[in-house]
């Protein structure tokens, strides 16, 4: 195969085997969220004891996946058909479509390096809420229609933060390729700029609605949110894109704050990068099903109030420090290497420092005046 | 070449399509929903002309701003989330408007008169000119700064509006 066709062909094979990917990756991950879930509330998670689901139960995702293709898909009367079946589809489909820019090694591991990587990931992700707006729209039940009501709130306010901490390593780096961001990571950015990675981190949790963000399919308060009516695959498709989406953004955050595929050896054996790119995504992954396991949920005002009353500001505030620290550095002659990284890593931790201490008299505050007015509730 | 027009053509079809069913479907939930179609066939011909940029900002900017917002004002209008609720039906004047809004579009678009070469080379550092244009002095500064200073004003008139008083 030579010229075009054969380019074609390769490009084509290439998207298919990147979109497999995550959907194999996913079958494990649920099973190791499950055992470690398990292990976090003194039980076993699944076992292999009387089943035929392999050593320490491995292969139960792909039992309980077949189990599911059996299911009978139901859909309600009265709900809006084509509406109802395109919003699973939507879903998976938006999930996927990140990995088209998802860098797992330095060359030829990546469907397509787009000079706008960071930019394409935020934009693919906008069309996430619609999935949401449309099957809860489309269920024609109360439940389905609160917690796409919650989940469009909650997702368009997080995004704002999301954003503005994305924009700090692509700030960093002037580029918005995957590529080039990885590439300039010397220093994993999460020790350059840890306040930026640290609200990524938060909004990512809420974006993904992994508890304590979990408001929109609540179990204990809406049955499961937006997709209440959904049996059978179609039910498994929400499932899936949701563990997809948990895949995807500590993907995300390992390329963006702790190096991508940037490891030892990965010069010699350039397949590499994607065993240290797993490893690092593995690692937060395994952040967030350890808040899984040990947050309770929030309320949807304190979850929306905590967006606008600390994420965004805060966002706003360390793009501003980052940039006027990183011009006044380069102005003083320090624009490149470990100088430049700890002169960061100090404006960080001194806003960090000031952000604590704001925080904290204004909580004296709300507290003082909290017991002025309620003479005996709030002294006790 | 030739299956560059045939995928354009495609795409044209799929986005006129969706503009149509904006207009005539009769539940307004739907009606957005294909707004939405139609953005996205906008974002697949900026990237049939190789501008990923332009396809970016149509996706994040119609589809994750403008659309949410129109979806989000159904949700919180009464009885907009109803699955029986309909359109209004003031046709006649919102045509009247919409087709002398087409007829000015038209004239002017064929009075530019467009470049006849095949297609220009994308310049290298498109992205970065395009950036650089928008902060220099000698490009865009003074609009890129008013544009912001009219966004903090409409941001400031919507807090005094949602205030509780």
């Amino acid at each position: 195969m030579t010229g075009l066709g054969g380019e074609v062909i390769r490009t084509l094979l290439g998207a298919f085997a990147m979109a497999l990917f995550p959907l194999v990756v996913v079958v494990f991950l649920i099973w190791e969220a499950r055992k470690v879930i398990g292990r976090m509330q003194d039980r076993l998670g699944p076992t292999n004891a009387g089943t035929y689901a392999g050593p320490f139960a491995l292969f139960q995702t792909v039992a309980d996946g077949i189990k599911i293709l059996t299911k009978e898909l139901i859909i309600p009367t009265g709900a809006d058909r084509g509406v109802f079946v395109a919003a699973p589809i939507l879903v998976v489909t938006v999930a996927i479509a990140v990995w088209a820019v998802i860098p797992l090694g330095p060359t030829g591991l990546q469907v397509v390096d787009l000079d706008i990587g960071a930019f394409y990931v935020v934009a693919i992700s906008a069309l996430a809420p619609f999935s949401m707006i449309m099957a809860g729209w489309s269920s024609r039940n109360k439940y389905a229609e609160v917690g796409a009501f919650r989940a469009v709130s909650q997702i368009v306010g997080y995004e704002i933060p999301q954003v503005l901490a994305l924009l700090i390593p692509v700030l960093l780096t002037g580029s918005l390729s995957l590529q080039d961001i990885i590439r300039a990571q010397d220093i994993a950015f999460i020790f350059v700029v840890p306040l930026a990675a640290f609200s990524f981190l938060i909004a990512c949790v809420a974006e993904v609605g992994r508890l304590p963000f979990e408001l929109a399919e609540a179990d204990s308060e809406i049955v499961a949110g937006y997709f209440t009516e959904y049996s059978g695959m179609m039910f498994g498709a929400f499932y899936l894109g949701e563990f997809i989406n948990n895949l995807t953004v500590s993907v995300i955050f390992s390329v963006l704050f702790l190096g991508g595929w940037r490891g030892p050896w990965v010069d010699q054996v350039p397949w590499l990068g994607a065993v240290w790119l797993m490893a690092k995504a593995l690692l937060v992954f395994n952040v967030l099903v350890l808040f899984w396991a040990a947050m309770p949920r929030l309320r949807i005002d304190q979850v929306l109030a905590f967006n606008w009353k600390f994420m965004v500001p805060l966002g706003l505030v360390e793009l501003v420090t980052v940039a006027i620290a990183d011009k006044t550095m380069e102005s003083l002659g320090v624009a490149q290497g470990w100088e430049r990284s700890a002169g960061l890593l100090v404006a960080n931790l001194v806003l960090g420092l000031a952000i604590v201490g704001v925080l904290s008299l204004v909580g004296r505050e709300a507290k003082r005046r909290r017991s002025f007015r309620r003479p005996g509730v709030g002294a006790a | 070449m030739f299956a560059g027009q045939v995928v354009f053509l495609i795409i044209a079809c799929l986005m006129l399509g969706a503009a149509v069913r904006v207009v005539t479907s009769r539940r307004i939930f739907h009606a957005a929903l294909w707004l939405i179609g139609s953005f996205f066939c906008v974002a697949v011909i900026y990237m049939l002309l190789e501008s990923p940029f332009m396809a970016g900002i149509q996706l994040f900017i119609y589809i994750g701003g403008i659309a949410v917002l129109t979806v989000i004002a159904i949700m919180v209008t009464k009885g907009g989330m109803h699955p029986d609720s309909h359109t209004l039906g003031n046709g006649w004047s919102a045509a009247i408007v919409s087709i002398s809004l087409f007829i000015v579009m038209a004239w002017t678009i064929t009075q530019l008169g467009f470049p006849n070469e095949p297609g220009m080379p994308v310049a290298e550092e498109g992205l970065a000119l395009l950036g650089a244009a928008l902060v220099d002095p000698g490009g865009y500064l003074v609009p890129f700064e008013v544009v912001s200073v009219m966004l903090m004003v409409v941001l400031i008139g919507s807090l005094y509006l949602g205030r509780e008083r």
